[in-house]
C-alpha cells in the first residue's frame, strides 16, 4: 500500500503543475482579450483648437473617421447622443463609414440621417465607399482601363459609378458628399469651403490634383477645409497649398500604437506610418488625422482607443 | 472603487508590508540560524510554489489595469507666456497677470461648455485643478529674484472628475484660457472706426477741429503700434505702421490746415452770429483763467525773492547708487518748488493768451468777410475730401494692426501637454516593481512557513533522540 502511495504523488504533482500552468494562460488570455474588447468598444474625445484670422464667431465641426460599421450603443445610440451634446456646428465624416463587400448600406443612411439632425454632414469618400460605388478603390490601374468612360474630365467620377445605391441613399438623407468638388456654406456668419478627394498616392494625379490646385488657388479670404480620406497623398503632393484644414483618417491611427512610439502597423502595408494620427502643420495647412472609431481585419486595435475628434476653429 | 484606485499603490505597499512582517514574526518565533541558513539554500521559488507563482501572475494582471488607471488620475500641461511683458509679471496691456485668472470661474465653465460635461461644474473642477510656476523664484536674496512665464497646471482627480479623463479636462482648460486671453488682449481697433455722421451738423470750424482729432487718433494709434513692432511690415497692404502714421499726420497737417485756411480766410461759418458769441463767451472765460495764473505766478516769483536770500541753494546729500557707487545727490528744497510752479503758471498764462488770439483772429475774420452763412460748396468738398481719406486710411491701419494681431496674439500663449503615452515606461517600471514587491513578500512568507516548519520538525527529532538517550 505505502509503495503504491509514493508512486502517484510525482503523478500528481505533474497534473497539478499543468492545470495551474493552463488556469494561468486562460487568465492571461481572458484578461488582455476583455481588455482589448473593452477598449474597442468605448471611444475617446480628442479636442483640437485652430485660430485663425478667417473666422469671426465661433465653429465647431466634429470629425467621424473610418466607422466601418462599428457600434457604439445599439444603432449608435452613445455615439450619437455624445455627438449632440458636443453641439457641433458641422459635421465631417472621412470616409469608409462602412466595409467594402457589405449589404448592409441602411447603416451609413441611417446614422447620417441621425447625424443630419444634429448638424449639416459632409461626406469625404474613403476607400471601404469606393470599392462599393466604384467596384475598386479609385487607383491609376482602374482609371487605365477606365480611360474611355472618363473622356476629357478625369475628376469626374460620375461615369464610373456602379452601383449609385449608397450615394443615393445619403444624398436623400441630406448629407452633402465632396468628391473632387467644393461647397462653400455659411456657419455662424462666417463663410467656410468644404472640398473633398478619395484618389490615393497612384491616381491623385490627374484625377485629383487639378480640383484642389483650383480649390487652394481660389478666393483665400475664407476658411477653407479639405476632407482627403487618405493623408498621404495631401502631404506628397499638395502640402505647401493654401488649405487651412486637411481632414483624414485611412490609418485606424496605426492600428497597434506603441506609447511614445505611435502607430505600429500601416493600413496600407508596412511599419510605423508616417501621419498616423494627431496634428500636423506644413506651411499655411493644418492636417488632422484621425485615428478612426472602428477596425476590420484580424488584427485589432491595441492601445489605440477608437478616436472621435472635435475641432474649434477661433 | 474611487478610493482603491487612487491609493492603489499605498494598499499594495501596505500588503506586502503586512506579509515581511508576519514572514519575520515566523521567523523570529522559530529561529534557529543553522536551520535558516539551510532553508535559504533549500527554498526554491518554482518548486512547489505553483499556487503562490499563479497568485503572483494574477497580482501582475491587476496590476496592468490599476496601476494605469491610478498614475492616470494625475496630469500636467504646461501654459507658457511668450510675449515680451511677461516678463515683468504683466498682461500685453500692462495689467498685472493673476495665474490665478487660469482657474476662475469663466474659463473653468467655458471649459465644461467645451467639452459638453453637464453633471460637472465649476467648483467641481477647481478643486480638480491647481496652478503653479514651473519655476518658483523666492524674495530672500537678489538671485532668487525671478518671473515666472511658465505655468503648469495640474490635474489630480476628485471623486467628481474620476470618469472623466484627465488629460481632457487639463487639455479644455487650457484652451479655454488661452481662448479668452487672446480675446482679452487682442487689439482693440474700436477706435479706429471713422464715424463722422455726428459732426455734421456741426460748425465748419469745429469740423476740421473733429477731422485733426481723428488724424491725430490714427497717427497716435499707428506711432504706439510702431513703437511694439517697428519693422513689421503688412503683406496684404504693404504698409508699415510708421508710413501710416505719417499719412494720418499729412491729413492733420496738410488737409485739416487747408480747409481751416480757407474757412478763416472766407469768413465761412455755418451760422457765423451763434458762432462768434460762442468764442466771445469762451474769451471772457479764458481770460479769467489767464489773469488767474499770471497773479500765481506773480505769487510765487514773489515768494522767490522773498526767501531766495535766506534759504540754501543747494542741498546736496551723500548717498550710494545701485552700483553702491557713493555719490552726492542733488536734492530738491523748497525754493526749486517755488521755481517750478511759477514756471508752470507762466506757461499755463502763455498757452491761455494763444488761445484768446486765436479766437480773436477768426472773431476778426468772420466779421471783416460778408459771407451770409449757410453752407459753403468749396467747404463742403473739402471736409468730403478729408473724410474720404480719414476713412481710406482708418482702414489701412485696420488691416494692419488685424495683421499683426493674428500673428502676435495667437503666440501669445503656448500649451504643452504631457500625454500618458510619454509617461508609460514610468507605468510600466511602476507594475514591475509593484508586483516584483509583491513577489518578494509572498515568498518571503512562504520561505518562513517553510523554514518555520523545517525547524519544528527537527527540534522534535532532537527531542526525540535525547529521550532515547
Amino acid at each position: 500500500m505505502k509503495k503504491e502511495k509514493k508512486s502517484s504523488r510525482p503523478k500528481r504533482k505533474w497534473v497539478g503543475g499543468v492545470l495551474v500552468g493552463l488556469l494561468s494562460v486562460v487568465v492571461c488570455l481572458t484578461a488582455a482579450f476583455g481588455w482589448i474588447w473593452f477598449s474597442n468598444r468605448n471611444f475617446e474625445e480628442t479636442f483640437y483648437t485652430l485660430y485663425t484670422s478667417k473666422i469671426d464667431e465661433p465653429v465647431r465641426a466634429v470629425l467621424l473617421a473610418d466607422l466601418h460599421q462599428a457600434e457604439f450603443g445599439t444603432d449608435n445610440s452613445e455615439l450619437i447622443t455624445r455627438i449632440a451634446a458636443l453641439e457641433p456646428d458641422v459635421i465631417l465624416i472621412a470616409g469608409d463609414m462602412i466595409t467594402s463587400g457589405s449589404e448592409d448600406l441602411d447603416y451609413a443612411v441611417g446614422l447620417c440621417e441621425r447625424l443630419m439632425a444634429i448638424a449639416p454632414v459632409y461626406f469625404g469618400l474613403g476607400n471601404n465607399e469606393n470599392e462599393t460605388v466604384y467596384g475598386s478603390d479609385l487607383n491609376a490601374d482602374f482609371f487605365l482601363e477606365n480611360a474611355g468612360l472618363l473622356g476629357d474630365s478625369p475628376e469626374n467620377f460620375e461615369p464610373l459609378v456602379k452601383d449609385n445605391s449608397l450615394l443615393t441613399g445619403l444624398r436623400d438623407a441630406g448629407v452633402v458628399i465632396v468628391q473632387n468638388e467644393s461647397v462653400i456654406t455659411t456657419v455662424n456668419g462666417n463663410k467656410i469651403e468644404i472640398g473633398g478627394i478619395s484618389t490615393n498616392l497612384s491616381s491623385f494625379w490627374p484625377n485629383s490634383g487639378q480640383f484642389v490646385y483650383r480649390f487652394a488657388e481660389s478666393d483665400s479670404d475664407h476658411f477653407k477645409i479639405l476632407i482627403s480620406h487618405r493623408p498621404d497623398p495631401v502631404m506628397e503632393y499638395i502640402a505647401g497649398y493654401r488649405l487651412d484644414l486637411v481632414v483624414s483618417g485611412h490609418t485606424h491611427g496605426g492600428i497597434v500604437r506603441i506609447p511614445g512610439k505611435g502607430g505600429l502597423l500601416s493600413t496600407e502595408g508596412g511599419f510605423f506610418p508616417e501621419y498616423d494620427a494627431g496634428l500636423f502643420e506644413s506651411g499655411p495647412m493644418t492636417m488632422i488625422v484621425s485615428r478612426g472609431l472602428g477596425g476590420h481585419g484580424v488584427i485589432p486595435r491595441i492601445f489605440n482607443s477608437p478616436e472621435l475628434v472635435v475641432i474649434d476653429l477661433n | 472603487m474611487f478610493f482603491l484606485i487612487q491609493h492603489y499603490r499605498y494598499v499594495l505597499l501596505f500588503i506586502a508590508a503586512l506579509m515581511i512582517l508576519f514572514g519575520l514574526f515566523r521567523l523570529v518565533r522559530k529561529h534557529s540560524e543553522t536551520l535558516t541558513k539551510a532553508a535559504i539554500f533549500g527554498y526554491h521559488i518554482g518548486k512547489g510554489k505553483k499556487w503562490l507563482n499563479f497568485l503572483i501572475l494574477l497580482a501582475l494582471i491587476f496590476n496592468c489595469f490599476m496601476i494605469p488607471l491610478e498614475m492616470r488620475q494625475s496630469g500636467k500641461t504646461e501654459i507658457s507666456l511668450n510675449y515680451a511683458k511677461a516678463s515683468q509679471g504683466l498682461n500685453p496691456n500692462g495689467t498685472r497677470f493673476n495665474p490665478a485668472g487660469i482657474l476662475s470661474e469663466e474659463i473653468l465653465e467655458k471649459a465644461i461648455r467645451k467639452g459638453a460635461f453637464p453633471d460637472l461644474t465649476a467648483s467641481d473642477l477647481q478643486q480638480a485643478l491647481s496652478v503653479s510656476p514651473k519655476v518658483q523664484g523666492n524674495s530672500y536674496d537678489e538671485n532668487g529674484y525671478f518671473i515666472s512665464t511658465q505655468f503648469v497646471l495640474s490635474y489630480q482627480a476628485t471623486e467628481k472628475t474620476a470618469s472623466l479623463d484627465g488629460e481632457t479636462l487639463l487639455s479644455l482648460t487650457a484652451e479655454a484660457y488661452k481662448e479668452w486671453f487672446i480675446q482679452e488682449y487682442s487689439e482693440n481697433v474700436s477706435a479706429l472706426n471713422m464715424d463722422f455722421s455726428d459732426i455734421g451738423s456741426e460748425d465748419y470750424l469745429d469740423i476740421c477741429e473733429q477731422l485733426r482729432k481723428k488724424a491725430d487718433l490714427i497717427k497716435l494709434y499707428m506711432a504706439g503700434m510702431a513703437n511694439e513692432d517697428p519693422a513689421f511690415q503688412s503683406s496684404s497692404v504693404g504698409e508699415t505702421f510708421q508710413s501710416v502714421s505719417s499719412q494720418a499726420k499729412n491729413v492733420s497737417d496738410v488737409m485739416a490746415e487747408k480747409l481751416e485756411a480757407y474757412l478763416l480766410e472766407n469768413g465761412v461759418s455755418k451760422a457765423s452770429s451763434l458762432y462768434m458769441s460762442r468764442l466771445s463767451f469762451e474769451n471772457m472765460f479764458q481770460y479769467f483763467d489767464a489773469v488767474k495764473a499770471h497773479r500765481s505766478n506773480q505769487n510765487n516769483l514773489a515768494a522767490i525773492s522773498m526767501y531766495e536770500n535766506d534759504m540754501a541753494r543747494i542741498v546736496l546729500v551723500p548717498t550710494y547708487d545701485t552700483d553702491f557707487q557713493f555719490y552726492m545727490s542733488h536734492t530738491r528744497i523748497g525754493i526749486d518748488e517755488f521755481a517750478k510752479t511759477a514756471e508752470a503758471f507762466a506757461n499755463d498764462k502763455t498757452k491761455i493768451n494763444g488761445e484768446i488770439s486765436r479766437n480773436n483772429h477768426i472773431l476778426n475774420q468772420l466779421s471783416s468777410r460778408s459771407y451770409a452763412g449757410g453752407q459753403d460748396e468749396k467747404a463742403e468738398e473739402l471736409v468730403q475730401q478729408t473724410e474720404k481719406e480719414l476713412h481710406h486710411l482708418a482702414e489701412k491701419a485696420r488691416a494692419l494692426v488685424e495683421e499683426y494681431s493674428a500673428g502676435q496674439t495667437n503666440q501669445y500663449i503656448t500649451i504643452t501637454a504631457f500625454p500618458w503615452e510619454n509617461r508609460f515606461s514610468s507605468i510600466l517600471l511602476n507594475i514591475l516593481a509593484f508586483t516584483f514587491l509583491f513577489a518578494l513578500s509572498a515568498h518571503f512568507v512562504s520561505f518562513s512557513l517553510t523554514a518555520g516548519r523545517q525547524s519544528g520538525r527537527k527540534e522534535a527529532g532532537n527531542a526525540v533522540q535525547e529521550k532515547k538517550k
